[in-house]
């Protein structure tokens, strides 16, 4: 059934395009890390970082504190899949979070917020530090 | 909040002290112990929108500290949430210091 079919060659091209449109799923789901990503929200996840408290040491606008060893998580946010698997296994200072206590939809959501997140202006463009 | 009757000294001895308060509303120190503990039990620590885990913000109700140091004699100002407001409060504050008195300016920060 699934082998060469030579007296129909429109079913043959019909499966390579399904074949196409499969890979292109699997590349997507790859680049995203899973699905909840597709459908994140940047104002949710300003809402849940600071409910979660992520905020208290990496700053309102994720821009790192003395807290995150000057680490910071935006602008340019580590890729979702990276992101993810840290803050569901870290185990340094920061305590891992599991699905349990901070879901995936929230956690996207956070992702989200963070890749919102412009880049600052140059330190030039402050009348008093450019003094 | 620890003691504030050092403010009342500094008043009523006319000690010219600028104060430029760090207001980030909380302590901070122990909110990863307190997360990490919850995480073991598989609890959220978090009570939800900025209030923080428990025991690690003094917000809501923000403490109007400029109105605290007023109460004890100081000249005050606060909070100061735009940074644009910032230089003009710090001005006003020196001059009141030359002039011999204490102020505060009570400036909101990011937490740490």
């Amino acid at each position: 059934m699934f082998g060469p079919n030579r007296a129909n060659p429109r079913g043959t091209v019909m499966r390579h395009l399904m074949f196409r449109a499969a890979l292109a799923v699997l590349a997507a789901s790859a680049a995203f890390g899973d699905g909840a990503a597709l459908a994140a929200s940047a104002a949710q996840g300003k809402v849940a970082f600071m409910k979660y408290g992520c905020w208290q040491c990496h700053g309102t606008q994720g821009h790192g504190s003395v807290a995150s060893n000057g680490k910071v998580l935006a602008p340019d946010p580590l890729p979702y899949e990276s992101f993810s698997a840290f803050v569901r296994s870290t185990n340094g200072a920061m305590p891992p979070y599991s699905e349990h206590v901070l879901p995936n939809d929230d956690l996207a959501d956070i992702h989200a917020y963070l890749s919102s997140i412009p880049k600052p202006n140059d330190h030039t463009s402050i009348p008093l530090l450019s003094q | 909040m620890y003691a504030p009757g050092v403010l009342w000294t500094a008043a009523k001895h006319k000690i010219p002290l600028l104060a430029v308060m760090h207001n980030n509303r909380g302590y901070h120190q122990e909110l990863m112990h307190v997360q990490r503990l919850s995480s073991f039990r598989n609890r959220v620590a978090n009570l939800g929108n900025d209030m923080g885990p428990i025991g690690t913000s003094i917000m809501n109700p923000d403490i109007e500290y400029h109105k605290f140091a007023e109460s004890m004699g100081w000249w005050a100002k606060g909070p100061i949430k735009d940074p644009a407001e910032l230089e003009p409060a710090i001005k006003e504050a020196v001059a009141v210091v030359k002039s011999g008195q204490p102020a505060l300016v009570n400036v909101w920060t990011q937490p740490r």
